[in-house]
């Protein structure tokens, strides 16, 4: 009953979905993406300051650390946009990250290496000096690009820079850190060995809640409140795990709050579509029903329909969708707090956008059904047009 | 010509009225969401000048070493502040060659430039960490003399002074300093312009739009955070592009509705004389008519719903940094949006109208 006049409508449904979802669905994943990556991630908890030289190095010294990655993390930005500093030890970053080195120098004791993304979108080539603020304390720093690398993490979008220049910019003592972070394949050892140091942290990583060692839970106080409240000195000790959890939370209220109300949207548009499609049918349904078509016949049949339609339209649209975007997206540049949001195909948002097309067409085609079976079959078949009197329409012609 | 179409346009049925309110609700989130991204980014710019981001660095551009501030002009600049020129330039020492910052301060006192230090005219001071870093590389003092190289001009034999007596906590100790004329005097238009101002209290509007200067936050964060927002703005801006494609749907699928239920009238209307074009209008008049009409609802529910959004926030434990301001870009792409969609969307079913067959028996198909 469903006419395919409905298919191109439906994809376009579906597309648009496709094209938003699995951004939107990436978002709130971007903090935790920045800090820890796809290793552990150490941050400092809420008792005495843990995350310093002593404890990298013991932890590097450990048999079951694989790579070992003491880093300050700086906010700045470069040219007027959001750009992220990260002090690092070249060396073990990019072999924790999996970089690839594409240019200039590979580290020294001064070094400044742009991720190829970041690199790409300043115009940046080994050899250029830019200009850079100090992360949390003013301070006016120029870093010369030594280098340039690749890596499929968040970094690709980062600055690597020296400790010193780290601790210039962030305010940070000479021997703290923000974060260490570690490959190992034994996470259980990582959370003994931190017992046994008796260090403050908080620790989270692939398949690992986040665990408090020595330490309060987070602070449920958002960071924003007690900043406003007491100034940048108010901020508890562990405030990178606070952040890291405000903002994933932030991120997903609203990523996920736009996702709904483009389904919403979506579901409109779905109806309306539906609803076109199906006047064209009106007459069919008072005909089958005026030679004996039951009900349920009928409902029977308009699911038989609209389901592999509606199945074939979203995943047809979603897909569409996912590569259109996948496609634009260099051109798009969609671009959050200075790193680029990726687009990743995921079965599970696949699933949902087809699940979500599939079921608002049943729900829509059957409401339109509703609505014609308590027509008798014969107002069915002639319709009900609306047409005004002649005289009428000639009164208003004739203004 | 005009009253007939609009008389005729604006019969509204249930259908349209249904779409006019779908129409209304995409119109909601795009007003509500910019608006509350303006305001957020409102608030943030608020509450950094509330905690206060350290002195104001004023430069031209967006790149600080590629800002050029009129040299002469400057001394009309009311208050205090401190005029720096700073260039790449290539430093040879011990015989050793390394990359430096060379710059120069200015301090300018209620019109009055000064360059205290160095003191002789070809006077290179090398700071601290530079002085170490020299020390590393050639294993020995760092030597008297050194050459520079800047704008392509090599000077040789400059003598090497000690650090500056004192530095502002902004700067790194990694910095080779000269007199402004030094700098001049090699390249009069890029070593004479000054490349940014700082101050500690902020320059009044007017002199900042004069000389077309941008504010640089010397906190990074501070800055990270507002051009983050700024970043999110622009990126829900693509939301438009959604919203004008589910209003297009929406106002195709309506008038094609319409078309499909009036196609007796319509050939009832071309037997009274009406005109293809004119039979047009009246449909193309309703998709425009609908549409702003659900455009100008859904503004106003939008900033109904930003207000209660604001309003409920602190009741859940969000901080309340949004500081809505009247959401008139908003509301004035939003317009724009429904108009263009309308537009475009109304056009086929319009068409269809107007080439329905002139015959009293005309039947949808």
């Amino acid at each position: 009953m469903i006419r395919p006049r409905a298919f191109a409508g439906l994809v376009l449904c579906a597309f648009l979905l496709g094209a938003t979802w699995p951004v939107l669905g990436a978002l709130p994943g971007e903090p935790a993406r920045i800090v820890a990556g796809d290793a552990y991630v150490i941050t400092q908890g809420s008792g005495p300051l843990s995350i310093n030289v002593s404890l990298a190095s013991n932890i590097t010294a450990s048999s079951w650390a694989k790579t070992v990655s003491p880093e300050i993390l700086g906010l700045t930005t470069l040219a007027g946009n959001p750009v992220v500093v990260r002090a690092v030890d070249a060396d073990a970053f990019l072999r924790l990250d999996n970089a690839t080195h594409l240019s200039g120098s590979r580290a020294g004791s001064e070094f400044a290496l742009a991720g190829e993304r970041l690199a790409l979108r300043f115009g940046l080539a080994t050899g250029d000096t830019v200009t850079v603020a100090g992360a949390f304390a003013p301070r006016l720093a120029f870093l010369r690009i030594t280098g340039t690398f690749r890596t499929a993490s968040a970094a690709n979008d980062e600055l690597l820079v020296d400790f010193s220049m780290g601790r210039f910019l962030t305010g940070l003592g000479p021997l703290s850190y923000h974060s260490i972070r570690v490959r190992t394949s034994d996470p259980a050892a990582l959370l003994r060995f931190l017992d046994g140091f008796q260090s403050s942290v908080h620790v989270s990583g692939p398949g690992l809640v986040r665990t408090d060692i020595h330490s309060d839970p987070p602070s449920d106080e958002r960071l924003a409140n007690a900043i406003l409240r007491t100034g940048l000195g108010g901020a508890p000790r562990d405030y990178l795990a606070t952040a890291v959890g405000e903002a994933t939370t932030s991120v997903r209220v609203v990523a996920y709050g736009i996702a709904v109300l483009l389904a919403i949207l979506v579901a409109f548009g779905v109806h309306a579509v539906q609803a076109r499609a199906f006047a064209d049918r009106v007459a069919a349904v008072g005909i089958l029903r005026a030679i004996g078509a039951s009900n349920g016949w009928m409902r029977r049949r308009l699911l038989l329909e609209t389901m592999p339609f509606s199945l074939l339209a979203g995943l047809v649209g979603a897909l569409i969708g996912f590569f259109v975007g996948k496609f634009l997206q260099p051109e798009v540049d969609l671009v959050v707090f200075g790193h680029q949001v990726p687009i990743v195909f995921d079965f599970v948002t696949l699933a949902l956008i087809v699940l979500l097309l599939v079921a608002v067409s049943i729900g829509s085609a059957f409401v339109l059904l509703r609505g014609t079976l308590r027509l008798r079959p014969t107002e069915s078949i002639r319709e009900t047009i609306a047409v005004e009197p002649v005289q009428s329409l000639e009164a208003i012609l004739r203004g | 010509m005009s009253r007939p179409i609009l008389r005729l346009a604006t019969r509204l049925t249930r259908r349209t009225r249904m779409t006019a309110w779908a129409i209304a609700f995409a119109c909601m989130v795009l007003v509500g969401t910019l608006s509350l991204a303006d305001g957020f980014a409102n608030g943030v710019g608020a509450v950094a000048d509330r905690i206060g981001s350290g002195p104001s660095v004023y430069i031209r551009g967006r790149e600080l070493l590629a800002s050029e501030i009129d040299a002469d002009a400057i001394a009309g600049i009311p208050g205090d502040f401190l005029a720096l020129r700073a260039h790449v330039g290539e430093l040879e020492i011990n015989n050793e060659s390394l990359p430096v910052i060379v710059v120069a301060l200015v301090n300018v006192q209620a019109g009055n430039a000064t360059n205290p230090f160095p003191l002789g005219a070809r006077d290179l001071s090398l700071d601290a960490g530079l002085r170490e870093r020299i020390q590393e590389m050639s294993e020995r003092p760092v030597g008297n003399s050194g050459n520079l190289s800047l704008f392509g001009i090599r000077l040789t034999g400059l003598p090497i002074v000690p650090p500056p007596p004192s530095r502002s906590p902004l700067f790194p100790d990694t910095w080779a300093y000269v007199r402004a004329d030094l700098l001049a005097g090699m390249d009069l238009v890029h070593g004479g312009s000054v490349q940014a101002i700082l101050t500690n209290a902020s320059l009044d509007s007017l002199t900042v739009s004069r000389f077309g200067l941008t504010r640089m936050d010397a906190v990074g964060a501070v800055g990270f955070v507002r051009a983050g927002v700024a970043q999110i703005q622009t990126t829900l801006q693509l939301l438009a592009v959604v919203i004008g494609l589910v209003i297009a749907l929406l106002v195709y699928a309506a008038m094609s509705l319409e078309v499909h239920a009036r196609a007796r009238e319509i050939a009832t209307l071309r037997s009274l004389g009406a005109t293809p074009r004119r039979v047009a209008a009246v449909y193309e008049a309703q998709a425009v008519l609908i549409s702003l009409v659900g455009a100008l609802l859904g503004a106003a529910l939008g900033i109904v719903v930003a207000h209660a959004v604001v309003s409920f926030a602190p009741l859940f434990g969000f901080p309340n940094l949004v500081i809505l301001a009247p959401p008139l870009r908003a509301i004035g792409l939003t317009l724009i949006v429904a108009l263009v969609a309308a537009i475009l969307a109304g056009l086929v079913p319009s068409r269809r109208a107007a080439v329905l067959v002139r015959s009293k028996d005309v039947v949808p198909s």
